[in-house]
């Protein structure tokens, strides 16, 4: 999916125009042109692929309904009729098959949670009961939620949204009964508000766009006061007064972050040794110095050490966001890096966590074990450069004792493997965005190969870092479709061994001879290089084309150990960095 | 009795829910000479009764519960009276008495 042509179809059985002029005409990136469908036509929508809204380019499609429409067990269950939960969820199951049927159609489907009318009451306590053959109302629709969930979780490229939060956030206005009879309109400006912004936020994650690190400043931003002036035994952090709390609660939802995969760093206006002293020693630290994937610490320019900490970390500045309390901090950052997310931060320090909740910036379509470790990888970066010091580049990657798996495409690398094809810029050859589900489908073609590759080392384990693919042609030449690579990995002979691993396939095949073809981008020059002046493949003067003909074997790297591992076994664990 | 800019900082609540669907060709500006009905206008007729709902929420919230401007009579005066903000706020003014 690309951020630049995205069309979404809103389906629904209410109004759902104004979602689609808030998608449209709403500031955050990305604006997404929609094509509302005939209205409560639903069921009939979803099961006919030949209808001419699906025929307008629509590459994502929203499909919200009520539940005492998309479900008529349901309804009757809302006018008091004996119905049991096992017929009201067989129900939910035929309605998450048409979904899964028509999702197919598009490369994403966002489907928002059912959500019963704010003014809903029902019975009151007789909601949350379950009697003999029938169910409270309430209570089968917590059922029918988690049902749905289930039953959806299968297909990646469906993404149930949270309704019951918009709803909570818009309070007694989310919906109004008198809206609903006189325009259809089942909820309120503030509903699809938050619904167009959760959109676009897991849009985002979708192409790979969304943040993956958080720079912090110190001193009244991870705990109040001057470290400084104050020393670590006088500055505010936990305890029983609520600014204490506010500053440990606000480290929580931090680490809680770090556990999805979000890394954190630190750019601080202070004396470093007292800084990381204060990290170490005060016992209400929640955050400890083995969460921060790096740090600049000093008396320079916040923007100046922003950017040596992101280049440090092999990341663009596009996927930083900057915390400060300070807004003369902020304002500098916004000025000379405009790449850099700097939220507006609230002065109240006990609002620090509502506002990092409030960002939207973290979502993305599933959390990997790569990603789950990350952190881990770059302490263990650290320690691979200081192991680098003293000696010749031979003798430091022998050293490595570097170890690449290669792996067809299966259910146990799809994931990750998605994410790094769609968010890879700089080691991308032909930079091709692909779904998981396309990128499966790629694959299929018996003439065709594609491989993650997981490379680990004795430091620890970089987890599925690349990704390559060859075609072979009728005619005996084979092209290389893909071949990206984390910039993490890069420079360590990984590159030759995954084009061992293609031309070794195209050479099966019965190719005589294997091209690479270089699609210039903005970002994708490290590829070119490569090719140009690594790779030892034979190239064109216009430095487009690389290739090897397959009457030698290409050189594979002493120093890597290749093996072969299986696609579909479950992900595994991503091994702790260890020295 | 009500005042008339306190109406009007209802209206002008109204008007910031309905623009974030209004696209930005179609903003319609905090003033009281803004033409929300008739030639002229932005709001499409979705747009009209999400915008009078939004009104009719906002003072009921600024104290005044059973105030309506969705009966036959509201309905039947539409067309001047919600030509403008400024007759707009002139209307629910004296529909309370003020």
């Amino acid at each position: 999916m690309d951020l630049k042509t995205l069309h979404t179809l809103l389906i629904a059985d209410h109004t759902i125009d104004q979602l689609g002029a808030i998608l449209k005409s709403d500031a955050d990136a990305p604006a997404i042109k929609t094509t509302v469908a005939h209205f409560d036509q639903v069921q009939q929508i979803l099961m006919n692929p030949a209808l001419s809204c699906w025929k307008e380019g629509a590459n994502a499609a929203v499909v919200w309904t009520r539940p005492e429409r998309a479900i008529d067990s349901f309804r009757r269950l809302m006018n008091h009729e004996r119905v049991s939960l096992d017929e009201i969820l067989a129900d939910v199951d035929a309605f998450a098959d048409l979904i899964l049927r028509a999702s197919d159609r598009v490369e994403a489907m966002f489907v928002p949670t059912w959500v019963l009318p704010s003014w809903w009451r029902g019975t009151g306590g007789l909601e949350m009961k379950q009697g003999k053959g029938t169910v409270g109302v309430h209570r089968a629709l917590i059922a029918m939620n988690a049902r749905l969930c289930e039953r959806l979780d299968k297909a990646s490229r469906v993404h149930v949204l949270d309704a019951s939060r918009w709803m909570a956030s818009a309070g007694k206005t989310a919906t109004n009964h008198k809206l609903w009879l006189m325009t259809k309109a089942m909820f309120s400006l503030e509903v699809f508000k938050d619904a167009a912004a959760d959109i676009k936020a897991i849009v985002r994650g979708v192409c790979g766009v969304s943040k993956k690190l958080i720079v912090l400043d110190l001193d009244d931003t991870l705990w109040g006061g001057i470290v400084g002036e104050n020393g670590w035994e006088g500055v505010a952090l936990g305890g029983h007064d609520p600014i204490g709390e506010s500053f440990a609660d606000f480290q929580r939802a931090l680490k809680s972050l770090k556990h999805t995969g979000i890394i954190l760093g630190i750019v601080s206006k202070n004396d470093e040794k007292t800084a990381i002293t204060a990290i170490r020693e005060n016992p209400e630290m929640v955050l400890k110095e083995g969460d921060f994937a790096g740090w600049r610490i000093n008396w320079q320019d916040k923007a100046t050490n922003i950017k040596a900490l992101v280049e440090e970390l092999n990341l663009g500045l596009d996927s930083v966001i900057f915390i400060d309390d300070n807004p003369a901090e902020r304002a500098r950052v916004k000025e000379t890096l405009p790449q850099v997310t700097v939220p507006d931060w609230p002065a109240d320090k006990m609002m620090y966590t509502p506002a990092l909740h409030a960002l939207r910036l973290f979502d993305r379509p599933s959390v990997t074990d790569e990603d789950l470790g990350r952190t881990e990888m770059y302490v263990a970066e650290r320690q691979r450069s200081e192991s680098r010091a003293n000696v010749s580049m031979d003798e430091w990657l022998a050293s490595l004792q570097l170890k690449i798996t290669f792996e067809a495409l299966g259910s146990g690398n799809i994931k990750r493997a998605a994410q790094l094809f769609n968010k890879t810029n700089q080691m991308n050859l032909t930079t091709r965005r692909m779904t998981e589900a396309e990128l499966l489908d790629w694959t299929k073609s018996g003439k065709r190969a594609m491989y993650a590759y997981r490379v680990a080392d004795r430091f620890g384990d970089y987890g599925l870092t690349g990704l390559a693919s060859v075609e072979v042609g009728a005619g005996g030449e084979a092209i290389v479709a893909d071949f990206l690579l984390s910039c993490r990995v890069m420079g360590r002979g990984v590159e030759k061994a995954m084009l061992t691993t293609l031309l070794n396939f195209a050479q099966q095949m019965g190719a005589k001879k294997t091209t690479a073809k270089y699609l210039e981008t903005k970002r994708n020059k490290p590829c070119l290089d490569y090719f140009k002046d690594e790779s030892g493949l034979a190239k064109n003067d216009a430095n487009t084309e690389f290739w090897w003909e397959h009457t030698t074997a290409f050189p594979m790297p002493t120093h890597i150990t290749l093996v072969e591992g299986d696609g579909n076994a479950p992900a595994a664990e991503t091994e702790a960095a260890h020295a | 009795m009500a005042n008339k800019q306190q109406i009007l900082d209802a209206i002008y609540g109204a008007i910031d829910d309905v623009n974030a669907a209004q696209g930005s060709e179609n903003q319609i500006a905090k003033d009281p000479k803004s033409v929300l009905f008739g030639q002229g206008g932005k709001l499409d007729s979705l747009g009209l009764l999400t915008f009078v709902l939004q009104v009719e929420q906002r003072v009921q919230s600024a104290g005044h519960p059973s105030f309506t401007l969705t009966d036959e009579k509201s309905m039947a005066d539409t067309p001047t009276a919600f030509r403008t903000v400024d007759t707009l706020a002139d209307y629910v003014v004296g529909r309370l008495g003020g």
